[in-house]
């Protein structure tokens, strides 16, 4: 819903840092800020320019094992501006996994706001999450991820999904068409998962990813099943989209050379967050 | 997008489409052969009755015997002094005719055939009089007389034992009974009753000419036993009778209702019943006042019996009755226990196929697939698997069906035309049990008289069991495979719907 806006929107760094000290309630009053915005149109397009992609405020996240708790996230305090390119590296357990599944809205935090844009994933329903999946998150899974009895092409229409799911079949073929043309898979629209290499699986993955226009792509470990020329190659692609669209992308993965590529990077572990 | 990822679903994994459909369709292959055979099954039941009662026959009223007895109480031959007055012959041949209402049955009067005709929602009611020939003829020996003659007379003959009387009593000796049905019917042609449900082969039917007249009709099959053709005679009641018409089933079983029918007065003067029927025969205005006029009719005629097409169902029995036990208990509970299995089976592969597919249905909802799009997606491949098995059955329970039809097997039936086997004491003293039987069995006894055989007169037939396919039958197969499908989905898809989205980064430790 975004895309066309974040296309054109310069990355906004410098003003970013102080916006969630101003809203100390933000999660409370995002309703009001919304009439406010319809009121002076003019000046909530400029608070949005500037206005961070992500605001986690005080996050924490625990989950019940059998019979004890276990802590993945505690007080989480994170702003990632728009368009930034973060990688958030740990060790294992650390609390990556689970950061990860806040940012994509998959699930709640415990305790906490997550804003996305304007919404609260922390308050939302099923069903608001489900569409704020569909709509403004792309997903990029290391392990790619593609239904194994659809072709390429086909994988990528699975990415209507949600409100974008009633576009026409021609527009949402002719779209995945090129989503696959731009990662360089034009040739392959007719080919199983089983059929390519895992390097041309996770170019169907971005381009599933990407062709719905998300604000933001997350991608856990997009290179950890890839070798080393591939990793460039994947890496490079993700960089080019980046770089075009002006996407928000935050990458989580072991490998520093991919983390080094990042803007800025992150280190998560015992579910605290600190800048590298 | 439903329909693209459903047709690679069951093409790309062929393994579970197969396994589920071909469960699917076991089961419905049994339920489409298992209620074809008992559709057959009711009909036969139905064609054997309507050979005994005729097309349209609602509602019959009979009469039991009562315990009192009376002039159709037991069959009794009475030799008068035969047996001494062959002296010196050593043996002494016995013949004699007796008709009379059947054992175990009573009479009911013409006026209650008018009461029925009058009561509300009859259409049209036939009295008729059924009666039964019997024919006694035999050999004794005299006791005084020790020369030892043969006592062989008959076919089938048993020789009763010798029993120690004295003076001018039976030494002992052989006889046989021969009996056959002779319906006594209106002449005017009625639109129910025996007759309805036969056709004529040979010669004519009644017409109102015939009316006190010694004519009779003959069954197919009795006058093929009988080698008798029409114009020929028939010793009906010690009178001979000229044969005017054969007529056989129109339904599938062989035999009609009675052996031999006659004119309704002629029956009623020959056996001495004057204005007396043994069944009315009632055929309703509609199918649904059946039950009404039933107790209406049982509050006004309370000695009758008055029985339904349904009530009369229970009284055939036979082979007949068994292949319709075992369609009704084993037939159907196999089918159920099939079905069961089937639809556990399918039900099994579903949700196992949704283990397996966990990262596939993760990713798709972290994706933004919602919980209804991958419910419908997992229940619409259930739903498709199961129809696959559904038609592959259907298709199976034709051939078995025909298969069936080709073989047609016989089954023979009987159905007891007095529907209480009504209370008629004693048993033969010795003799063959089965004296009463259509067909003419034949019984010994020692001197003395019957002590009453079989009560009820027994009509047996050989039905043809054919299987129809029907319509409700495909919809029936085809409704199952669908809610076969539909629960397996529905369970497949709540247990997808039930995955995390965050299940499509378990992958990743």
């Amino acid at each position: 819903m975004t895309g066309p806006a974040t296309g054109t929107t310069p990355v906004p760094e410098p003003t970013t840092a102080p916006e969630p000290t101003t809203r100390p309630e933000g999660a409370t009053v995002t309703d009001t800020d919304v009439t406010s915005s319809a009121t002076a149109p003019s000046a909530a397009d400029a608070s949005r320019a500037s206005r961070p992609i992500y605001a986690l405020k005080n996050v924490s996240k625990t989950y019940k094992q059998k019979n004890r708790t276990v802590t993945a996230l505690t007080n989480v305090d994170l702003t990632i501006p728009q368009g930034q390119l973060v990688a958030i590296q740990g060790p294992t357990g650390g609390g990556k996994s689970t950061l990860l599944q806040m940012l994509g809205a998959l699930d709640r935090p415990s305790a906490g706001s997550v804003l996305l844009g304007e919404q609260d994933v922390a308050k939302l329903g099923d069903r608001a999450l489900t569409d704020l999946r569909a709509t403004e998150i792309g997903f990029v899974f290391q392990s790619f991820n593609l239904i194994p009895t659809l072709t390429a092409l086909e994988n990528v229409e699975t990415a209507f999904a949600g409100s974008l799911a009633n576009r026409s079949r021609t527009e949402i073929r002719d779209r995945a068409t090129a989503a696959l043309r731009e990662v360089g898979l034009g040739e392959r629209l007719d080919h199983l998962p089983a059929e390519l290499s895992g390097g041309q699986q996770q170019r169907v993955a971005i381009a599933r990813a990407l062709v719905k226009n998300p604000s933001v792509l997350l991608a856990d470990e997009p290179t950890g099943a890839l070798d080393e020329a591939t990793r460039d190659e994947i890496m490079g692609l993700i960089e080019k989209q980046w770089k075009e669209r002006g996407l928000t992308v935050v990458i989580v993965t072991h490998d520093s050379w991919v983390a080094r590529r990042a803007e800025r990077r992150l280190h998560i572990k015992q579910g605290q967050v600190r800048e590298v | 997008m439903f329909l693209t990822y459903l047709r690679r679903e069951l093409t790309n994994r062929k393994k579970q489409t197969v396994i589920i459909a071909i469960g699917m369709a076991l089961a419905i292959a049994l339920v489409v052969i298992v209620s074809s055979i008992a559709g057959g099954v009711k009909a036969a039941q139905a064609s054997v009755l309507q050979s005994v009662y005729g097309v349209g026959t609602d509602i019959t009223v009979t009469k039991t015997e009562t315990p009192t007895g009376s002039a159709t109480g037991r069959p009794s031959f009475d030799f008068g002094s035969q047996g001494s007055s062959g002296s010196g012959s050593g043996s002494t041949d016995l013949s004699q005719s007796r008709l009379a209402v059947s054992r175990g049955s009573s009479t009911l009067s013409t006026a209650d055939v008018k009461t029925v005709t009058s009561t509300s929602g009859v259409k049209a009611a036939t009295g008729v009089l059924t009666l039964e020939n019997s024919t006694f003829s035999g050999q004794v020996q005299q006791q005084s007389d020790s020369s030892s003659s043969s006592d062989s007379s008959g076919t089938s003959t048993q020789p009763g034992p010798p029993s120690g009387g004295e003076g001018g009593g039976f030494g002992g000796g052989s006889f046989s009974v021969d009996s056959f049905t002779v319906t006594g019917i209106p002449v005017s042609g009625d639109a129910v009753g025996p007759l309805t449900s036969t056709e004529l082969t040979k010669g004519r039917t009644f017409t109102s000419a015939d009316a006190g007249k010694d004519v009779v009709v003959l069954d197919a099959s009795y006058a093929k036993s009988e080698s008798k053709a029409v114009g020929d005679t028939v010793s009906i009641g010690g009178k001979d009778f000229t044969v005017i018409g054969i007529v056989s089933s129109t339904g599938s079983s062989s035999t009609t209702g009675s052996n031999t029918y006659i004119p309704l007065d002629t029956a009623q003067t020959l056996a001495d019943l004057d204005g007396k029927v043994t069944s009315i025969y009632v055929s309703a205005e509609s199918s649904s006042d059946v039950s009404t006029i039933k107790s209406a009719l049982q509050k006004q005629l309370t000695s009758a019996t008055v029985s339904t097409e349904a009530d009369l169902a229970s009284s055939v029995s036979g082979s007949l009755s068994t292949a319709s036990n075992l369609v009704s208990n084993l037939g159907t509970w196999l089918s159920i226990v099939v079905l069961a299995a089937a639809f556990l089976i399918a039900i099994l592969f579903t949700i196992s196929g949704v283990t397996r597919r966990t990262r596939e249905f993760g990713t798709l909802k972290a994706i933004g697939w919602s919980n209804g799009r991958i419910t419908r997606q997992v229940a619409g491949e259930s739903l498709v698997q199961g129809l696959i098995g559904g038609v592959i059955g259907a298709a199976a329970g034709l051939i078995g069906i025909l298969v069936v039809n080709v073989i047609a097997p016989t089954i023979s039936a009987s159905a007891t035309s007095s529907t209480n086997r009504g209370g008629a004491g004693g048993g033969m003293p010795g003799g063959a049990a089965t004296a009463a039987a259509g067909s003419g069995t034949t019984g010994g006894a020692p001197a003395g008289g019957f002590g009453g055989g079989g009560a009820s007169t027994a009509s047996t037939t050989d039905v043809v069991l054919h299987a129809p396919v029907t319509v409700e039958v495909i919809l029936l197969a085809i409704g199952l495979a669908i809610l076969g499908g539909l629960i397996a989905g529905a369970l497949g898809g709540w247990r997808a719907s039930r995955l995390r989205p965050a299940e499509a980064l378990r992958s990743v430790a």
